[in-house]
């Protein structure tokens, strides 16, 4: 090694050592500037915000459910934590009551049907450019009101019972239906469960299923639903 | 047909600049473009090439060449499906950007760290734990749907799965409703 070459290293190692080191630094002074935070929440269900602060946190943070006594027991850098309190400050607002609308339709790509006149127009504008089926024909339809957080079962039709917990308005937006089972009777048969799974809706916009079977894609069964925003004159129940 | 095909491409992007700068030739360029829609009036292929570069264009101009129903339906199939393509680009680029700079926080924060860390290593050590802010320190800030939340999956299936569920492409913030197809073993 040349003369030359040796102190091109020495300074390399001199500039890099402090860098390293303030690295390492920073590193461990953001691990060590966690802060801890416990929220109880007084409205909404503790396990449900969990679902949505868990992916806000950073990748340092930690959350933990107390059943309990419903509350979040959050640690993460301070700036993080400030973002995830005024969160959690917006999910926890008295349980609000919404409006729900559902409609549920045949479908089918034999003969031609027109069901302008049973649909609200935003749905029949939309589901022709959406599916291939050429007719629909209303099997009932409801609205109902329920408050957050409550169990609700509903009767649609003659056939049709629908059932699932009401999650929270996350920023007057978003809406999680949980365990939506939908059961349809014929005649005299007890009912058959033709759906059940979590629903994400967005607030005002219609969500529409549209289940078919793989043997049978001649006709299916559209299911559409839509929560209207949370009425702020009612906000009583959660107090 | 006796003029030649123009280079639609070419054309697209003179007439855009000439479009962010009205005074450079904008005339000529209007002019060139007013020939080209009259070409491809009588030209299949440039119909054809025209469509692939701006897909609004089926909008514009008269097609005078034999066309049957078929390939008018065909053609707006796809730019029905082009366009919604480009909407989901377009929504998924714009949650992206949110995401990203949602997590610049932490980058920032960290190069700032450092050089407080490196001024004062072990002061830390002092300082730990702190205390949480308390609720009056904490800000409203204006609160945002994060991207994990805006692109959760519209429908979560539980118990017997379906044979499949498919969200369609062009759903997002911006579509009017939000359609989700469930596949399932047994006709409903």
């Amino acid at each position: 090694m040349t003369a030359a070459a040796s102190a091109r290293t020495r300074v390399a190692l001199a500039v890099a050592f402090p860098l390293l080191l303030s690295a390492t630094a920073a590193a461990q002074q953001e691990a060590e500037t966690q802060v801890r935070h416990a929220f109880t929440l007084q409205h909404q269900r503790a396990d449900d915000a969990l679902e949505w602060m868990q992916g806000e946190m950073s990748p340092h943070g930690t959350i933990e459910l107390q059943r309990a006594t419903n509350t979040l027991v959050l640690r993460d850098a301070r700036s993080v934590l400030e973002h995830l309190l005024a969160l959690l400050r917006d999910f926890d607002h008295p349980r609000r009551q919404i409006e729900l609308e559902i409609f549920i339709l045949e479908a089918s790509r034999r003969g031609r049907g027109d069901p302008r006149s049973e649909l609200p127009a935003q749905l029949t504008d939309e589901l022709g450019d959406w599916l291939a089926f050429t007719s629909y024909r209303l099997l009932g339809e409801g609205r109902f009101e329920a408050m957050e957080g409550e169990d609700v079962r509903f009767e649609i039709g003659t056939e049709f019972r629908i059932g699932f917990r009401v999650g929270t308005v996350l920023l007057d937006r978003r809406l999680k239906l949980y365990g939506v089972e939908v059961d349809r009777s014929r005649g005299d048969s007890l009912g058959e469960r033709i759906f059940n799974g979590h629903v994400n809706v967005w607030v005002g916009k219609p969500l529409v299923l549209a289940i078919s079977s793989r043997d049978s894609a001649d006709s299916g069964l559209v299911v559409a639903v839509t929560v209207n925003p949370p009425q702020e004159d009612d906000l009583s129940a959660g107090e | 047909m006796t003029t030649a095909c123009p280079d639609w491409a070419a054309l697209s992007r003179e007439r855009e600049h000439a479009e962010r700068s009205p005074e450079i030739g904008a005339t000529v360029i209007d002019r060139a473009w007013a020939d080209a829609l009259r070409h491809r009036e009588d030209c299949e292929r440039c119909r054809a090439v025209s469509l692939q570069v701006d897909p609004l264009l089926l909008l514009s101009g008269a097609f005078a060449g034999a066309r049957d129903r078929t390939a008018t339906a065909q053609e707006v199939d796809e730019l029905r499906s082009r366009v919604r393509l480009e909407l989901d680009g377009r929504a998924t680029k714009r949650r992206l950007k949110a995401a990203r700079s949602a997590r610049r926080r932490v980058p920032v924060a960290s190069v700032l760290a450092a050089g407080a860390a490196a001024a004062a290593f072990g002061l830390g050590f002092l300082l730990w734990p702190e205390t949480a802010p308390s609720p009056g320190e904490v800000v409203d800030s204006e609160l945002s749907l994060s991207p994990h939340i805006a692109m959760a999956p519209l429908v979560e299936p539980l118990g017997d799965e379906p044979v499949g569920v498919f969200q369609f492409p062009g759903n997002g913030i911006d579509s009017k409703l939000d359609m989700v197809l469930v596949v399932t073993e047994v006709a409903p």
